[in-house]
C-alpha cells in the first residue's frame, strides 16, 4: 500500500509539474510593442510636416513615444496594416500635438492638437524627476542611509479640474521602494511644469472601524 | 497514466467510484490544440451529457504592449462544429484605469501613465490548470460553476481565460477576459498589491474604463438598444420596454437597478429560427461611481467607431451620430471602491506593511438568441 502511495503521489507531482506553469514551447508572440526602427521611422515622419515643425520650435517641447492604431476603416472594413500614433507634449501650454502617420507611404494621416490630454509620462521626463527629487535635500534626508537602495516608480497627476493648481501643469508622484516595500514618508511630487519638488508629510489620519 | 492505475490511486484517496470516475478523465479541462499562430487562441467545449463530443467553440486574438496591458483583438463564436464561426468582438480592452482618492487629489489615471509593463507570469499565476503564453499571458480553460442542474441531471460550464497583471507602479491591475462555453463573455478587472505610499488608509477608486467594439457577425449592421424591466409595488404586473438607446443616436445611459436597465448591441442577422442575434451587457459591480470627470457622469456610453477614438475622453466622441444598424462602440465605467480596513496592514517603520485584497468588478456580455437550440442542454 506504502509503494502504490509513493507511485500515486509521485505520478500526481510529475503530472503537475507538466502542467503547471509551462511557457508555451512556441513563445507566441503577442506583444503590440513598437519595434524601435519603426518607432524612429513613424517619429521622424510626424516630425517632418509643416504644423510639427512649429510646434517643435517652441521650447520644451518632448517626444512622447509611439503606438499601435489598428487597423479597421471608419465603414467597418479592415485595412491590411495599422497605422501609427505619434504624440509630442510642449510644456508652455500644455499641449499635446498626436500625429497618425502611415509609416508605409509616410505620410501623416491626421495631425491633432490637444489641451490638458491623457498623455504619458516619457522615460527622459521621468529621469528628470527622479533626478530633480534625489537632488532636494528634503527628499535626501528623509530617505537617509535608504538612498542607495531606492527604487524610484512614477505616477502622474492630472486634473481635469481648471481651479485645481495642478490644472494644466505636469506633475509627477514619485513612489520610493526598498526591496518590496514603500516609504510611506516622504510624499514626494515633482511639478516638471516648473521643475519644483514638493514634499508633504504623509496623511495618516485616525485608524477607522 | 492507465485507467487502472488512477482507480487505484483515486481508490486509495477515499474518493471512492464517482472520484475513481473523474480521475479517469483530465484533472483539469483540456486545452484544444496551439493554432500555430501568436496571438490567436481556440477552444472548443464539450457537449452535454456526452463528454467529448465537440459542441461550442471560441476563436480569441489578443495582444498586449507596454502602457497598454492586455487586451483582445477580436472573438467569434461557433455554436456549433459544423457551423460557420460568427465575429462578436473586433476589440475589447481598458482604454483607462481612473483612480481618484477622497480628498480630491491625487486623481491617477493607472493605465495611461507611464509606460507600465506587465509583470512576468509565473507558474504560481498559472496554477495547476494554467499554461503562460508569451511570459506574460496566464491561458486557462476553467469550470466556472454550474451552468445548470435538473434534479440528478447537472452540467458544470466551462470558460476560455485570458490574464495578465499590469504592474502600474504600488498597484498590479488583473486584467482578465473570460470566453464561455454558452456565448457569454466576461470581462473583469481586479486591483491589488500596495497602498498609495504615504496615503495607506485614504479611501480611493479604481474606475475600469472599458472601451468594447462590437462587430457582431461583422462590423456592420448593429444597433444599439435600451431594455428595461419594471415592477410595481402598486400592481402585481411588470412591464418590459425596448427602445433604440438614446433614440437611436450616440449618447450615454444610466443603469437603474429598480428598471433592471440593459444595454443591447443587436445585429441585423438572425439565427436560423429567425431572431435576431443579440448581446446584453451587464455590469458587475458595487455601486455606481460619478465623479467630477465628465466621462464619470454617466455608466455606458455608446459611439459610431471611429479608429482615433480610443481614450475614454467622453463626450468628446458624442456627437450625434446614428448608433443604428452602424458599427458602434460601447463605453462602460465599473468603479471598485476601496475602503482600508483595518486588517489590511500596519506601519513598521517608514514602511506600510500589508497588501490590498484583491477586489473584482467589470462586466458580463451575454448573447441572446445566438443559439438556435443550445447544445448545452440534453
Amino acid at each position: 500500500m506504502k509503494r502504490l502511495a509513493a507511485a500515486c503521489a509521485l505520478s500526481l507531482l510529475f503530472s503537475a509539474s507538466l502542467a503547471s506553469g509551462q511557457v508555451d514551447q512556441q513563445r507566441e508572440s503577442a506583444a503590440d510593442d513598437v519595434a524601435p526602427a519603426v518607432a524612429q521611422r513613424a517619429r521622424s515622419i510626424a516630425e517632418g510636416s509643416p504644423q510639427m515643425r512649429n510646434f517643435l520650435a517652441a521650447p520644451r517641447t518632448v517626444f512622447i513615444g509611439v503606438d499601435v492604431v489598428r487597423g479597421k476603416d471608419d465603414d467597418g472594413g479592415r485595412e491590411p496594416a495599422p497605422l501609427h500614433r505619434v504624440r509630442h507634449y510642449r510644456y508652455g501650454d500644455d499641449t499635446t500635438v498626436t500625429s497618425l502617420v502611415d509609416v508605409r507611404s509616410g505620410r501623416v494621416v491626421e495631425q491633432t492638437e490637444a489641451r490638458n490630454a491623457a498623455v504619458p509620462l516619457s522615460v527622459g521626463e521621468f529621469e528628470e524627476a527622479r533626478a530633480l527629487a534625489l537632488a532636494d535635500r528634503r527628499v535626501m534626508a528623509a530617505v537617509g542611509s535608504l538612498r542607495e537602495r531606492l527604487v524610484v516608480e512614477p505616477l502622474v497627476v492630472r486634473t481635469s479640474d481648471a481651479s485645481d493648481a495642478w490644472h494644466g501643469r505636469r506633475v509627477v508622484r514619485l513612489l520610493f521602494r526598498v526591496g518590496a516595500d514603500y516609504l510611506s514618508n516622504p510624499v514626494v511630487h515633482v511639478d516638471l511644469t516648473s521643475r519644483q519638488v514638493i514634499v508633504q508629510p504623509p496623511h495618516r489620519p485616525e485608524r477607522g472601524d | 497514466m492507465n485507467a487502472a492505475f488512477l482507480r487505484a490511486c483515486a481508490a486509495l484517496a477515499g474518493l471512492g467510484a464517482a472520484g475513481a470516475a473523474g480521475a479517469q478523465s483530465a484533472p483539469c479541462p483540456v486545452f484544444s490544440p496551439p493554432t500555430g499562430q501568436p496571438g490567436l487562441v481556440e477552444q472548443t467545449f464539450p457537449t452535454s451529457p456526452s463528454p467529448g463530443a465537440p459542441a461550442t467553440a471560441w476563436r480569441v486574438r489578443f495582444a498586449h504592449a507596454t502602457g497598454r496591458g492586455l487586451y483582445i483583438t477580436g472573438a467569434s463564436f461557433r455554436t456549433a462544429p459544423n457551423r460557420p464561426w460568427t465575429q462578436i468582438l473586433y476589440d475589447a480592452r481598458l482604454a483607462d484605469i481612473f483612480v481618484p482618492y477622497e480628498a480630491g487629489s491625487p486623481r491617477f489615471y493607472d493605465l495611461t501613465n507611464y509606460n507600465f509593463p506587465l509583470v512576468p507570469a509565473t507558474a504560481a499565476d498559472a496554477g495547476p490548470c494554467g499554461r503562460i503564453i508569451d511570459g506574460k499571458v496566464v491561458h486557462e480553460v476553467t469550470s466556472y460553476g454550474l451552468m445548470w442542474k435538473d434534479d440528478q441531471a447537472v452540467r458544470h460550464g466551462q470558460e476560455l481565460v485570458l490574464w495578465a497583471t499590469l504592474d502600474s507602479a504600488n498597484y498590479n491591475y488583473i486584467m482578465r477576459y473570460g470566453f464561455r462555453d454558452d456565448g457569454t463573455i466576461t470581462l473583469r478587472l481586479g486591483a491589488t498589491s500596495r497602498n498609495l505610499p504615504g496615503m495607506e488608509l485614504m479611501g480611493h477608486m479604481h474606475n475600469a474604463l472599458w472601451r468594447i467594439d462590437m462587430d457582431l457577425n461583422g462590423a456592420g449592421g448593429d444597433s444599439a438598444y435600451t431594455y428595461e424591466h419594471v415592477e410595481s409595488t402598486s400592481a402585481n404586473t411588470a412591464s418590459d420596454t425596448f427602445t433604440p438607446f438614446n433614440g437611436g443616436r450616440e449618447g450615454w445611459l444610466d443603469v437603474d437597478p429598480t428598471r433592471f436597465t440593459e444595454l443591447v448591441v443587436r445585429d441585423t442577422s438572425t439565427s436560423t429560427s429567425g431572431t435576431p442575434i443579440s448581446y446584453e451587457f451587464r455590469p458587475v459591480r458595487n455601486g455606481a461611481p460619478r465623479h467630477r470627470e465628465a466621462f464619470a457622469h454617466h455608466d455606458f456610453w455608446v459611439t459610431r467607431y471611429r479608429g482615433t477614438e480610443m481614450l475614454y475622453t467622453l463626450p468628446q466622441h458624442v456627437n450625434n451620430e446614428s448608433v443604428m444598424n452602424s458599427d458602434i462602440v460601447v463605453w462602460h465605467i465599473t468603479g471598485l471602491r476601496h475602503d482600508p480596513r483595518n486588517e489590511d496592514g500596519f506601519f513598521q517603520g517608514n514602511s506600510w506593511n500589508g497588501v490590498a485584497l484583491v477586489m473584482w468588478g467589470g462586466l458580463d456580455l451575454r448573447p441572446r438568441n445566438l443559439f438556435t437550440r443550445t447544445p448545452l442542454f440534453p
